[in-house]
């Protein structure tokens, strides 16, 4: 129920009652005055008819009569003598002196009483007198009584109590809004409390509302760390409820699998890679698993588990991550291993057989020594080999700082032309070296590993009579070295895999021209270390140019 | 009631993208067919189109109870009747799929070594404008719709194109007669349901503003 209601209702029923108490109270008071003022009026009536009667001048008292007072004269033995009234002989002719006003009378003079009429709405009052002669004098008249008075005001009282209701209505709603109105404006604002008795209420309530407060800011800054934190993610982020529908989800999650950008709806809508949606499914289950997908051209890894609240669970996470790298990366080792098994292999198979073939004499002698030049070669080959494979797991080791130590590229540039001097010789090659002095930082034997490869490649890679041109140039802060050549060049589809190991671009030319394929990832791997850039400009039958820029280490001069 | 009728209009639409995700497997499987030359792939597309058909009548069934229980007006009413269109549509594309599939089950004994790249072209031409269709279904997006639809004319270029390989196919071989009819019944096939998609992107567009004149045709 509501307290106005209540408030209305408790003040409309005081309202009333005190009305009828009021009107109840006062026809009493009334009354009694009435009374009061009856017997008063009889006393004189009383008075005036005993003159009467002396001066025997009260015939019947007619007079009296008119005026509705009956008169009644007793004689000593309580006989009446004469009556005005219209009443019958019976009543005249009975006994009157054990009425209570005539004994009183003949004791004090004067009496009085009343009597209930056989009306209950009329009562009688009596007024007696003793007359000298012994004689009483007896007057009475009729008036109403209490409960005639109370009747002949109920009506009234009813119209009252209906005028007050109404008028109780409209105050008392306008009285109870007033009651009321402190407590609601109590809910707007608990420092201002009208009631005194409200005010421990509103401190609790302040209380409390500033925990609430304090609450829901701690929540929201928690929200706020793990919206970040889901939103930054480069993984993919999706929770799922019981339904699939899609309650919460990241950006990375949308682009990594080409999802529809929408939330709160089933998983449908969302996504519809089928096994997405299997693997999900597994997931509400309440199995954990892991799909990889292929969408456009990547590599996409799904975790799926359950999620558990209170030992009951109540949906599922996915988590998504892009593992294209992982998986080329994987490739590429698996690649590497395979072929460095294949070129080891193949020198060996070579040695053996010819070993074989000597071992077993099928070998004229003229042929043996034949066959031991070519286990040589092979078994040379086998050596650089393995010697540029160690070289390359060296150089996954990061380089320590204290391996590093001024180098002039110019000097090793020289070292390397004077040291292939005799293979370029063979092909009639003209190897030139220019430049100025240029001193950077890094591990001597390296940038010469580096320089090497370069030249080496450059004249193995020529054509007969070439030339190869190495140059040092300083450009701003940087030291560049250019290793240009005359040679066969590198068709354009092929230009960024060459740095890959064991690639080639003319795989049966490998045996002719020698090498191991290693040469340019170990170029590719050194100048990583030396946070060098390597570029290349190369155009087919025209000679290709390799730049090599490291940065100049312009503190110390030699 | 209407908290019930919510639900149920939320499960229409999620039935509608099923039936979209199953048809764009079909095609899928059915394109790696073709292309693979793989025969499981042709009988995958025939297990889904059997899905797909349950689905269409599913979806029919769930539309008339919900016309005839809710009485739905404006934007659901317009909801309902589109997915009635666009089931029979998705239908269609199950079907020529599968009859690709069918064709690729016959072909893929021979070998076609001639030049197909306009009809993969094709392919991921109307594979992209279906799952684009089902995408602006999800999504609500008209957009997207509108370009659906203006893709159609990338696919019927590409399907001239395949008519002259086809034509210079029979000219240079005449041995290769049956063969080139067989791919030209396969690029009529994509045509068709890229036909079949810019009708869907039609119909979501049409649920969605209630006008068919936006699409522009």
């Amino acid at each position: 129920m509501k307290l106005k209601t209540k408030i209305t209702k408790k003040l409309l029923f005081v309202g009333i009652i005190s009305i009828l108490l009021t009107a109840v109270s006062l026809s009493f008071i009334f009354w009694y005055f009435f009374t009061e003022q009856v017997k008063s009026d009889l006393e004189t009536c009383g008075n005036l008819a005993a003159e009467e009667y002396y001066k025997d001048n009260y015939e019947d008292f007619s007079y009296f009569k008119e005026n509705g007072v009956r008169v009644t004269l007793i004689d000593k033995e309580g006989n009446v003598v004469t009556d005005n009234s219209t009443r019958s002989d019976k009543a005249k002719s009975e006994n009157h002196n054990d009425r209570p006003e005539i004994i009183e009378a003949r004791e004090k003079g004067s009496g009085e009483s009343q009597r209930n009429s056989a009306t209950i709405e009329k009562t009688s009052y009596y007024y007696a007198r003793l007359l000298d002669n012994g004689y009483v004098l007896r007057v009475s008249q009729e008036a109403d009584s209490v409960f005639s008075l109370l009747k002949g005001f109920f009506p009234l009282v009813v119209i009252i109590v209906l005028y007050v209701f109404a008028i109780c209505l409209i105050f008392s709603a306008e009285a109870t809004n007033g009651i009321i109105r402190p407590i609601k404006d109590m809910v707007i604002d608990p420092e201002n409390v009208t009631y005194e008795e409200l005010i421990p209420f509103s401190n609790i309530i302040e209380v409390q509302r500033e925990k609430i407060k304090k609450h829901i800011e701690n929540l929201k800054q928690e929200k706020e760390k793990i919206n970040v934190l889901i939103a930054n993610m480069s993984e993919g982020f999706v929770l799922f409820d019981m339904e699939k529908n899609v309650l919460m989800k990241n950006e990375s999650a949308v682009k990594l699998l080409q999802a529809n950008d929408v939330i709160k709806v089933n998983i449908i809508n969302f996504s519809r890679a089928e096994k997405f949606i299997k693997a999900v499914d597994m997931a509400l289950k309440g199995e954990s698993n892991h799909i990889d997908l292929k969408i456009e051209d990547k590599e996409i890894q799904v975790l799926v588990s359950p999620v558990f609240h209170n030992n009951v669970q109540n949906g599922a996470i996915a988590l998504i991550m892009d593992v294209t790298e992982k998986k080329k990366a994987e490739n590429m080792r698996r690649e590497f291993t395979a072929n460095v098994s294949h070129e080891l292999k193949t020198p060996l198979t070579s040695i053996s057989g010819y070993a074989e073939m000597i071992e077993y004499g099928m070998a004229k002698p003229e042929d043996v020594k034949v066959f031991a030049h070519k286990i040589c070669d092979e078994a040379g080959r086998l050596v650089a080999l393995i010697s540029d494979i160690l070289k390359l797991s060296q150089l996954d080791e990061p380089l320590e700082q204290n391996q590093k130590q001024n180098v002039n590229l110019l000097d090793i540039a020289k070292e390397c032309s004077e040291n292939l001097k005799i293979n370029a010789d063979k092909r009639n090659i003209k190897v030139s070296c220019k430049g100025e002095d240029a001193v950077i930082l890094g591990d001597k034997s390296l940038i010469y590993e580096l320089v090497y490869n370069l030249c080496d490649n450059a004249i193995r890679y020529n054509k007969y009579g070439g030339l190869v041109e190495i140059s040092i140039k300083k450009k701003e802060d940087k030291a560049i070295l250019t290793v240009k050549d005359t040679g066969i060049g590198i068709p354009p589809e092929h230009q960024n895999r060459i740095f890959e190991r064991f690639y080639r671009v003319d795989k049966s030319r490998s045996k002719k021209t020698g090498g191991t394929g290693l040469g340019l990832a170990i170029v590719k791997y050194i100048a990583e270390q030396h946070n060098a850039s390597i570029s290349l400009d190369s155009k087919l039958n025209q000679g290709t140019e390799i730049t090599v820029s490291f940065m100049l280490n312009n503190n110390e001069n030699i | 009631m209407r908290e019930y009728y919510d639900v149920e209009l939320t499960k229409l639409n999620n039935e509608l993208v099923e039936m979209g995700a199953l048809i764009e497997n079909a095609i899928t499987h059915a394109v790696n067919a073709l292309t693979q030359k793989d025969i499981e792939e042709a009988n995958l597309v025939d297990k889904i189109e059997i899905q797909i058909n349950q689905k269409e009548k599913d979806i029919e069934a769930f539309c008339l109870k919900l016309i005839l229980h809710q009485q739905p007006v404006a934007k659901d009413l317009r909801l309902i009747s589109s997915a009635l269109k666009m089931i029979t549509d998705m239908e269609r594309i199950g079907d020529q799929s599968s009859d690709v599939a069918e064709i690729c089950k016959i072909i893929s004994k021979n070998s076609y070594v001639h030049n197909l790249k306009h009809i993969t072209d094709m392919a991921e031409q109307m594979k992209q404008m279906v799952t684009q269709a089902v995408n602006a279904f999800v999504t609500k997006d008209v957009v997207l719709a509108m370009s659906v639809c203006k893709s159609d004319d990338i696919v019927d270029e590409l399907f001239s194109k395949v008519q002259c390989d086809m034509i210079k196919l029979i000219t240079e071989d005449s041995s290769k007669g049956a063969i080139a009819l067989d791919l030209l019944m396969v690029a009529k096939y994509f045509e068709r349901i890229g036909d079949h998609a810019t009708n869907i992107a039609e119909w979501v567009i049409f649920s969605i503003t209630g006008d068919h004149k936006l699409s522009g045709k």
